[in-house]
C-alpha cells in the first residue's frame, strides 16, 4: 500500500498496475494459445486483404466478360476464375471483404458505444433510470429480427450500411447488461467509495477505475458483435436485401447456391471467407476470453466428479503398527497441488494427529496454514487435482487408505461427517430443507421414520418450529437457523467423527455461543470425536479437549488444551496465545466467496 | 400483357433471369393422392393472387385455366379451337364477333352455362383488374338467343380472338362472379375443380379431374398437384429426388444432372423477349433518343449471337424483333437488319450530332444483372455511358412511370399471337409516354382489319425499320422431365396442362 | 401470480400495438406502388385505380390504420393484397410449418445440448473437445453449404427424406417428421454450439459451490448431485439462453424453409416485405411480437417454479 495521498486516490495506484501488467500479460498470454494465435493472424490476413483491395484487385468488381462465364480457377487474369455473368470472383472477394469490414465496425461500433454508454450510466447511477434502461435493452433483445427487417426494409432499402447501423441498436442490449453488472459491482466495491469520499468526481471515477475492469469483457464482446453484424449482412444479402450493386459474401453464396450442382467449387470462396471471419473472430473472442479468466480454466481439461482419494506414502516415514489407536489416526499428511507454473505446491506437509473417540480436538491456524485442507482431506472432498499421501489415515480402525471413492462415500454421513462455515452458501437454495436433509437418509429407513427423525432433530438444534422450518427454502430462513440445520443433518445418522470448520465464523456473535453450546451438547449426547477447524482461541478454550497448532503446512505444536495455553513450546504458539486479546476477535481472514473457497491453496 | 404481371415475386424469388418461363414443375407423390402414374407433379414459383374472373395476375395461367373454362381453346401447337364458343366469326366491319356456344355444359355448382351467364362474365372482364385494358375495344355485349354471344368492338382489334383463349376470356359461375368466395374457391366448368381440402392456399393446389368436361380425353390425368416453390435450386431438388414430373432448367450445364435413364430435356418454344426498351422516343429525359438515328446506332451495337452464346447457350436466342419467331408477322430476313457494326455505330451517332456519345442511367433490377455488363460494354463501345441504378422490384414500375428513365432492359413474355405481343409492346411500362406516330397508327389499324396470319408483319417491319426498340434475343426455355410423363413444349406456354400426359 | 401474468400480458399488448403502428407507418411512408406489382407492367392508370379502391389502399392512411386495428378485434387480421387470403388463414396454414421445425430443432438443441454440457461438465477431456468442435462447425460451415450437403445426401442419395415440401402431421406422422427433420437438424446446430457450452459452464460454476460439498459429506450420489442439485440450479440461466435461442430459430428458420421449399412463417414474411404486402406484414408482426411476450412470460415463469427465490407469491 502506498501512501495517502489526497490528491490521488489511493486506490488508482493499485489498481494502475494490476489492469496495466493484466492487459500486456494477456495480450502477450493470448499470442502463445494456439487457437488465439492463429485466429489473430487469420483474422489480420483477411484484414490486410481487404485494406490492400486497391492493389491487389485484378478487375472491377461488376465488369462482366463473356468469355469469362464460369471460368475456371487460375485462368490468366482472374485468379479464382469467373462467375456465372463472368465477373471476376477474386475482386468480388475483396471487394466484399471491405463490405463485411465496413458491417462490422458499423454493426459492432454501434452495438458497443449504445450498450457501453448507456450500461455505465445505468450501472452507475442506478435506480430509476437503471430499471428504464434495463427495460428497454430487454425488449430490444426479444425483438424478432424478422419483424425487424419488415420494418427497416421500406426505410432503408438497399443499402447495407443503413441496414447495419440500426441492427448495430439491437445488438447492444448483451454489452449493455455487461457493462451495467459490472458497473454495479464495482460501484459497491469500496475503493470507489472511498474515491469517492477523497472528493473525486464522479466521471472521474468511472472512467478510472470503472473502466479497467469493463475493458476486457467488452474486448471480448466486440469480437463476437462483430461476428454477428458480419453473419447478419450476409443473411440479408443472400436473402436477396441487399443492393444489386453492392458484391458481398451473402450475394455471391446465394449466386453460387444457383449453380451449385455445375459448379460446385463457386460456393469455396464465399464460404472460405465467410468461415474466417466468423470462425476467426468468435474463436478469438473465445480464446481471449479463456486468457482473462485466469490459467486455471484452461488448466484443468480433464475433470472428474469424483474426488481425490488418499493413497499410502511412497516411503513412510512412519511404521504402519504405530498408530495411537483412536478414533482417527493420521500419519504424514501430504497434500500437493499441481502449481500453474508448472511443479507441486504444498499445501499440507508431513502432518499427523489422532482424536480418541469422544474427543474434542481443535486444529489451530491462521490462513493459509492448511488446517482446512486437513480436515477435507480425511473427509475425502478435495477435487481430483490433490495429490493426497499419508503413512497412516484410520477412520475407526478402518484405513482409509487407497480407499475407492464410492468406499468413501458410503463412511460419509454414516461415520463421518461435516460442519462447515458458511451456513447460507452449504443449503441447495433450490430445494426445501426438509428434502435436502431427506436425501442422505431415505436409504436406511422409510421416508416416514426419516421424516420424524429429521422434525426430532430440528427440534433439538433449538429451531422453534421444525414442521415449517421443515418446508421452508434456504432463503427464508436466518443464518443462525441455517447452522443448526446443517449442524442436525450432520448429526442426525449418529456419526462417530464430526468434523466442523470453522462453524460460527460466519455468524452473529450473540449466535455463536448458542451455537458452540449446541455443538457440545450434541457431541457429549452422541459421544462423537470432533475435529474443530478453527482461527479462534476463544474457541478452542470453550470447547477443545486437545490441540494442534499448523503453520504454512506444517504441525507446529500438539497437546493439551491446558498444556498449550499455559505452556506453550513453541514461539509460533506463543505468539498466537499472546495475540488473544479480548473477546472481540477481528476476522483476518477474506469473507468466504465461493470461487475462492476452492481454490484455496493456501 | 396480362401476363407479365408476376413479375414482381417471381424476379425477385431469384430464378435465374433467363429462364424465368419455366416450366411448371411438381408436388409431392408421397401424400398418396391415387394412382401415382395417374397424378401431374408440377411446380410454380409464387402464388397466385386471385381467382375471381377478372383478376387473374400472375404469370403462369395453368390454375386458372384447369378450373375455369375458356371461350376459344389454345392447342399445345398454337392453334386455336373451340372452346365454350365451338365457332365464331366477324362481321365485314370487323366489329361485330358471334359466338356460337357448345351446348349442355354447367358449372361444377349446377348452374348452366348459357348466353346470358357469358354475357355476365364479359361485362366482368370489361371492368376486372387484369384484363380491362386488354379488352378496352369492347364496346357492347349481348346474347341474342341461349346459346349465341356477339361482341361489339369500337374498332377492329385483331387481338381480341387471342385473348379469348386466356384469362381474358374464362367464364365463371354467374352467381358468384363478383362474391369474395370465389378469389380463393372458384366456380367454374373447366377441365379439373379445387380440391379444397387438400390445397393450402399459397403453398400447394391440388385439382381434381372433372369427368364431365366435353374434352376430357384431353386430360389424361387424374390429379394435378402444384407446388409453390420459390428457389430454382429446390426445384431441381424435388425433381431429382423425384416430387416433380417436370421442371424448367437455367442453364445447359444442368443437363448432365438428370441422367437420360430417368430424365428427358429439351428445349421449349420460344416464351420471352428480352430487350432493351428505348421507351423515351419524345426526347424527354434522354433527348438522344428522339432521333431514329441514335435508336439505330444502339441496335447495331450488340453482337446478339455472341451475348446468346456466351450468357445463355442453349436458350438464349439472337432477335431483332419483338414478335415471336412462331408467328407470322416474324421476318428470318430482319435478324439482319441491324448486324453487329460498332463503326456504323459510332457513324450514325455523329450524324445525329452525338459524336461524343451521351450519358443514360438504367435501372438494375434482378431481371437485368446478369446481362447488365455485357449491355454496359456494348453500348460503351460506341459512346453511349450507362450508369446503373439499382432499384428494388417493387419500384420499377413506379419509377419507370414516374419518368425516372429513358430506356431500360426488360423482359416481356409472348403471348402466342402478334396481334397480343405488338399490343404489349406498345402499352404499360413498354410504352409509358404513350409515343405513337400517324404512320404507326395507320399500319396498326390496317392489321387489326385484316384476318391474315402475316397481318402484322408491316407493324413488325416498321418497329423494326425505325428502331422503336432494341431486341437482343428470344427465349426458348430448357426444361427436364421425367420418364414417367410425356411432354410436347406447347407454342403458348403455362396456359393448361394439357402438354402432359402419361407415358404408358 | 395472476396480477403478474396480467402486468406482463399488459405490457405486451401495449408492445405489440407499438411494433405494428412502427411497421403500418413506416410502410406507409415507404410508398410502395402495391397495385402497380400486382397489375404488372402493362397496367393503365384507370386499372390501378380501379384496384387501390378494390384493395382499400386509396383510403387516407389513419383510417386504414383504424380499420386494420378495429378488425383484429373481431378477428380479422385483413386480407393479402397480393394472394386474396385472408391473412389470419395464410397465418394458420404457415405457423404449423415453422413452429414444426422451431419446435423439433428446439427438442433436439436442448436434448443434446443438456446431455452434451452435463458430461463434458462433469468429465471433460474428449467431451469438451467434442463440445468444442460442434461449435467451430457451427461458426466455420455456413447453413446453406451444410444444409445442401444433407439435402444432396439424404434425400437425393438416399432418398431417406423429401427434398422439398412439408407433410402436414394430421396427414401422417412418419410423413410430417421426415419432411422437417431436416431442416430442423440444420438449425439445431447453431443451437446447440451455445447452449452446450452455456449449460457446461453454469454446471461447472454449480459444481464448485459450497452446498455440493456439504450434500457429498452427506453421502449423496454423485448421480443425484449432478442430475438433481446442480442441474436444477444450472437450469435458470440455461432457459434464458434457450428462449433467446427459440426466438432466433423463429427468424432463422426463413432460411432453411428457403432451401427446403417449406411454406412457412418466415418466407411469408419476407415476401410480404418485398412486396409491401402490408396486411400480411402487419399479420406476421403481430404474430412475432405476441410469441416474444409469451415465451419470455413462459420463461419467467419457468424460472419462479426453478428458483423459488424469484417466486411471485
Amino acid at each position: 500500500m502506498t501512501v495517502y495521498d489526497p490528491s490521488d486516490s489511493v486506490v488508482t495506484a493499485t489498481l494502475d498496475e494490476q489492469p496495466a501488467t493484466r492487459r500486456a500479460g494477456a495480450f502477450r498470454r493470448l499470442l502463445r494459445t494456439p487457437l488465439g494465435l492463429a485466429s489473430l493472424v487469420a483474422l489480420a490476413v483477411v484484414v490486410l486483404l481487404g485494406l490492400l483491395e486497391p492493389i491487389l484487385s485484378t478487375h472491377d468488381p461488376l465488369f462482366a466478360s463473356l468469355e469469362h462465364i464460369n471460368a475456371p480457377v487460375g485462368t490468366p487474369g482472374w485468379p479464382l476464375g469467373g462467375d456465372q455473368y463472368g465477373r471476376d470472383i477474386w475482386a468480388r472477394v475483396l471487394t466484399s471483404i471491405n463490405v463485411s469490414l465496413v458491417s462490422a465496425l458499423i454493426g459492432a461500433g454501434v452495438g458497443i458505444s449504445v450498450g457501453t454508454v448507456f450500461g455505465l450510466i445505468a450501472g452507475y447511477v442506478g435506480k430509476r433510470t437503471d430499471a428504464v434502461a434495463s427495460w428497454v435493452f430487454n425488449l430490444l433483445m426479444t425483438f424478432p429480427a424478422l419483424v425487424l427487417v419488415m420494418v427497416l426494409y421500406p426505410v432503408v432499402g438497399s443499402a447495407y450500411q443503413g441496414m447495419m447501423l440500426i441492427f448495430g441498436v439491437f445488438l447492444a442490449p448483451g454489452i449493455f447488461r455487461l457493462v451495467r453488472n459490472l458497473v454495479e459491482g464495482v460501484r459497491n466495491e469500496l475503493y470507489v467509495d472511498a474515491a469517492k469520499v477523497s472528493g473525486l468526481s464522479n466521471l472521474r471515477i468511472l472512467s478510472r477505475h470503472v473502466f479497467y475492469v469493463v475493458r476486457g469483457p467488452v474486448i471480448i464482446s466486440a469480437a463476437f458483435l462483430s461476428s454477428a453484424a458480419i453473419g447478419v449482412q450476409a443473411g440479408l444479402a443472400f436473402l436477396g436485401f441487399g443492393s444489386t450493386q453492392t458484391p458481398s459474401f451473402g450475394s455471391m453464396t446465394s449466386d453460387a447456391f444457383q449453380s451449385i450442382y455445375t459448379q460446385p467449387v463457386q460456393l469455396v470462396w464465399p464460404a472460405l471467407f465467410l468461415a474466417v471471419l466468423n470462425g476467426g473472430l468468435i474463436l478469438l473472442g473465445n480464446a481471449y476470453r479463456d486468457v482473462l479468466a485466469g490459467p486455471q480454466s484452461t488448466r484443468t481439461k480433464k475433470r472428474s466428479l469424483h474426488e481425490a482419494t488418499v493413497v499410502g506414502s511412497a516411503t513412510p516415514r512412519t511404521a504402519p503398527s504405530r498408530s495411537a489407536g483412536g478414533l482417527l489416526s493420521v500419519r504424514n499428511l501430504r497434500v500437493q497441488y499441481p502449481a500453474p507454473e508448472g511443479g507441486m505446491k504444498t499445501v499440507v506437509d508431513g502432518l499427523s494427529l489422532d482424536v480418541q473417540p469422544g474427543e474434542i480436538v481443535g486444529l489451530v491456524g491462521e490462513s493459509g496454514s492448511g488446517k482446512t485442507q486437513t480436515a477435507f482431506s480425511v473427509l475425502g472432498l478435495l477435487p481430483k487435482e490433490a495429490h493426497i499421501t499419508a503413512d497412516v489415515m484410520t477412520l475407526a480402525g478402518d484405513s482409509l487408505l487407497g480407499k475407492k471413492p464410492a468406499a468413501l462415500r458410503a463412511l460419509r454421513g454414516g461415520t463421518i461427517s461435516y460442519v462447515p462455515q458458511e451456513p447460507m452458501a452449504n443449503l441447495d437454495p433450490s430445494f426445501t430443507i426438509g428434502s435436502q436433509l431427506m436425501e442422505g437418509l431415505v436409504k436406511g429407513m422409510s421416508r416416514k421414520e426419516a421424516k420424524e427423525a429429521i422434525l426430532a432433530l430440528l427440534d433439538r438444534v433449538g429451531i422453534p418450529d421444525p414442521e415449517r422450518t421443515f418446508r421452508s427454502y434456504p432463503h427464508q430462513i436466518s443464518g443462525g437457523m441455517a447452522q443448526r440445520v446443517l449442524i442436525a443433518g450432520a448429526v442426525v445418522s449418529r456419526p462417530k467423527l464430526l468434523i466442523a470448520d470453522e462453524p460460527t465464523t460466519a455468524l452473529d456473535v450473540t449466535v455463536q455461543a448458542e451455537i458452540l453450546d449446541l455443538l457440545r451438547e450434541l457431541q457429549r449426547e452422541l459421544g462423537m470425536g470432533v475435529l474443530l477447524v478453527t482461527h479462534n482461541f476463544g474457541v478452542v478454550a470453550d470447547l477443545c479437549d486437545r490441540v494442534v497448532v499448523m503453520k504454512q503446512g506444517e504441525l507446529v505444536e500438539e497437546g493439551s488444551v491446558r498444556d498449550i495455553f499455559h505452556r506453550p513450546s513453541r514461539p509460533y504458539t506463543r505468539e498466537l496465545v499472546g495475540a488473544i486479546l479480548d473477546e472481540q476477535t477481528v476476522r483476518s481472514d477474506r469473507p468466504a466467496d465461493n470461487a475462492s473457497r476452492k481454490d484455496d491453496l493456501r | 400483357m396480362v401476363r407479365m404481371t408476376r413479375w414482381v415475386t417471381a424476379a425477385v424469388a431469384m430464378a435465374a433471369a433467363a429462364s424465368l418461363a419455366a416450366c411448371a414443375g411438381g408436388g409431392s407423390a408421397s401424400t398418396g393422392t391415387g394412382d401415382a402414374s395417374s397424378t401431374l407433379r408440377l411446380s410454380i414459383a409464387a402464388p397466385p393472387s386471385n381467382f375471381s374472373i377478372g383478376n387473374w395476375s400472375g404469370g403462369d395461367s395453368t390454375l386458372a385455366m384447369s378450373v375455369y373454362d375458356s371461350l376459344i381453346h389454345r392447342e399445345v401447337d398454337g392453334s386455336l379451337n373451340g372452346g365454350l364458343a365451338e365457332s365464331w366469326e366477324y362481321d365485314e366491319s370487323a366489329t361485330n364477333l358471334t359466338l356460337h356456344l357448345r351446348e349442355g355444359v354447367s358449372f361444377s355448382n349446377g348452374e348452366p352455362l348459357d348466353a346470358a351467364a357469358v354475357v355476365a362474365n364479359v361485362e366482368v372482364l370489361r371492368a376486372g383488374s387484369s384484363t380491362a385494358q386488354n379488352l378496352a375495344s369492347v364496346s357492347s355485349v349481348a346474347a341474342p338467343d341461349d346459346s349465341t354471344v356477339v361482341i361489339g368492338l369500337s374498332e377492329p382489334d385483331a387481338a381480341i380472338v387471342p385473348l379469348l383463349s386466356n384469362t381474358n376470356g374464362l367464364i365463371g359461375a354467374p352467381s358468384v362472379l363478383t362474391a369474395e368466395s370465389s378469389q380463393l374457391a372458384p366456380v367454374g366448368s373447366g377441365p379439373y375443380t379445387l380440391n379444397e381440402q387438400k390445397t393450402v392456399a399459397g403453398a400447394k393446389y391440388v385439382l381434381d379431374k372433372n369427368a364431365d368436361f366435353y374434352d376430357a380425353a384431353d386430360y389424361p390425368f387424374e390429379t394435378v398437384e402444384i407446388q409453390v416453390i420459390q428457389d430454382p435450386t429446390a426445384v431441381q431438388n424435388a425433381m431429382k429426388a423425384g416430387q416433380l414430373d417436370s421442371a424448367g432448367l437455367s442453364s445447359e450445364d444442368l443437363i448432365a444432372q438428370f441422367p437420360e435413364s430417368e430424365f428427358t430435356t429439351g428445349q421449349n418454344k420460344p416464351s420471352t423477349v428480352g430487350a432493351l426498351w428505348l421507351v423515351d422516343r419524345e426526347g424527354t429525359i434522354v433527348p438522344a433518343l428522339k432521333d431514329e438515328r441514335v435508336r439505330r446506332a444502339i441496335n447495331l451495337a450488340f453482337d446478339r449471337t455472341a451475348i446468346a452464346e456466351g450468357l445463355g447457350s442453349g436458350y438464349l436466342n439472337a432477335s431483332e424483333q419483338i414478335v415471336s419467331p412462331t408467328g407470322g408477322a416474324w421476318d428470318d430476313e430482319l435478324n439482319g437488319a441491324y448486324d453487329y457494326d460498332v463503326d456504323q455505330a459510332k457513324q450514325l451517332l455523329a450524324e445525329a450530332g452525338y459524336a461524343d456519345g451521351f450519358d443514360v442511367t438504367m435501372p438494375s433490377t434482378v431481371v437485368s444483372t446478369k446481362f447488365e455488363s455485357a449491355i454496359g460494354q456494348a453500348l460503351a463501345d460506341i459512346g453511349v455511358t450507362v450508369t446503373w441504378e439499382s432499384v428494388p422490384f417493387q419500384d420499377f414500375y413506379s419509377k419507370v412511370f414516374g419518368g425516372s428513365y429513358g430506356m431500360f432492359f426488360m423482359m416481356n413474355g409472348l403471348g402466342g399471337s402478334d396481334a397480343l405481343d405488338v399490343n404489349a409492346s406498345l402499352s404499360g411500362v413498354f410504352n409509358p409516354y404513350l409515343s405513337t406516330t400517324p404512320e404507326l397508327e395507320s399500319l396498326l389499324a390496317a392489321a387489326n382489319l385484316s384476318q391474315d396470319e402475316e397481318a402484322f408483319a408491316p407493324v413488325n417491319e416498321y418497329l423494326v425499320d425505325q428502331a422503336w426498340f432494341a431486341p437482343l434475343f428470344y427465349i426458348t426455355s430448357l426444361y427436364v422431365v421425367s420418364n414417367d410423363v410425356e411432354y410436347t413444349s406447347p407454342v403458348v406456354g403455362n396456359l393448361t396442362v394439357q402438354p402432359w400426359s402419361p407415358n404408358n | 401470480m395472476t396480477s403478474f401474468i396480467l402486468r406482463r400480458l399488459g405490457s405486451g399488448l401495449v408492445l405489440i400495438v407499438l411494433v405494428t403502428a412502427i411497421t403500418f407507418f413506416l410502410t406507409f411512408g415507404a410508398g410502395i406502388p402495391v397495385a402497380q406489382n400486382i397489375l404488372g407492367p402493362t397496367a393503365s392508370a384507370d386499372q390501378i385505380a380501379t384496384l387501390n379502391a378494390q384493395l382499400g389502399i386509396d383510403r387516407p392512411i389513419l383510417e386504414q390504420y383504424a380499420s386494420w386495428v378495429l378488425g383484429v378485434f373481431r378477428g380479422d387480421l385483413g386480407t393479402s393484397y397480393f394472394t386474396s387470403e385472408p391473412v389470419a388463414q395464410a397465418l394458420a396454414s404457415r405457423l404449423p410449418v415453422t413452429l414444426s421445425i422451431v419446435l423439433v430443432a428446439c427438442v433436439i438443441t436442448l436434448a443434446v445440448s443438456v446431455l452434451l454440457g452435463v458430461a463434458s461438465a462433469a468429465r471433460g477431456g474428449w467431451l469438451d473437445s467434442l463440445l468444442q468442435g460442434i461449435a467451430t462447425i457451427s461458426y466455420v460451415f455456413p447453413a446453406i453449404v451444410l444444409g445442401i450437403v444433407m439435402v444432396y445426401v439424404f434425400a437425393i442419395v438416399l432418398e431417406w427424406v423429401p427434398a422439398i415440401g412439408f407433410v402436414p402431421l394430421q396427414e401422417s406422422f412418419g410423413g410430417w417428421f421426415a419432411s422437417i427433420v431436416l431442416p430442423a437438424v440444420l438449425l439445431s446446430i447453431g443451437g446447440v454450439a451455445s447452449l452446450a457450452a452455456q449449460i457446461r459452464g453454469s454446471m461447472i460454476d454449480e459444481l464448485n459451490r459450497d452446498y455440493v460439498r456439504s450434500l457429498r459429506s452427506r453421502g449423496l450420489s454423485e448421480r443425484s448431485i449432478l442430475l438433481k442439485h446442480a442441474l436444477r440450479n444450472a437450469a435458470s440461466p440455461g432457459l434464458t439462453t434457450f428462449s433467446l435461442l427459440f426466438i432466433t430459430m423463429f427468424g432463422a428458420s426463413l432460411f432453411v424453409e428457403k432451401i427446403f421449399a417449406l411454406p412457412g412463417f418466415g418466407t411469408y414474411g419476407f415476401t410480404s416485405t418485398i412486396q409491401g404486402d402490408l396486411p400480411a406484414m402487419l399479420g406476421v408482426s403481430l404474430f412475432s411480437v405476441a410469441m416474444v411476450v409469451v415465451v419470455n412470460l413462459a420463461v419467467d415463469l419457468a424460472n419462479g417454479w426453478l428458483n423459488p427465490k424469484v417466486r411471485v407469491s
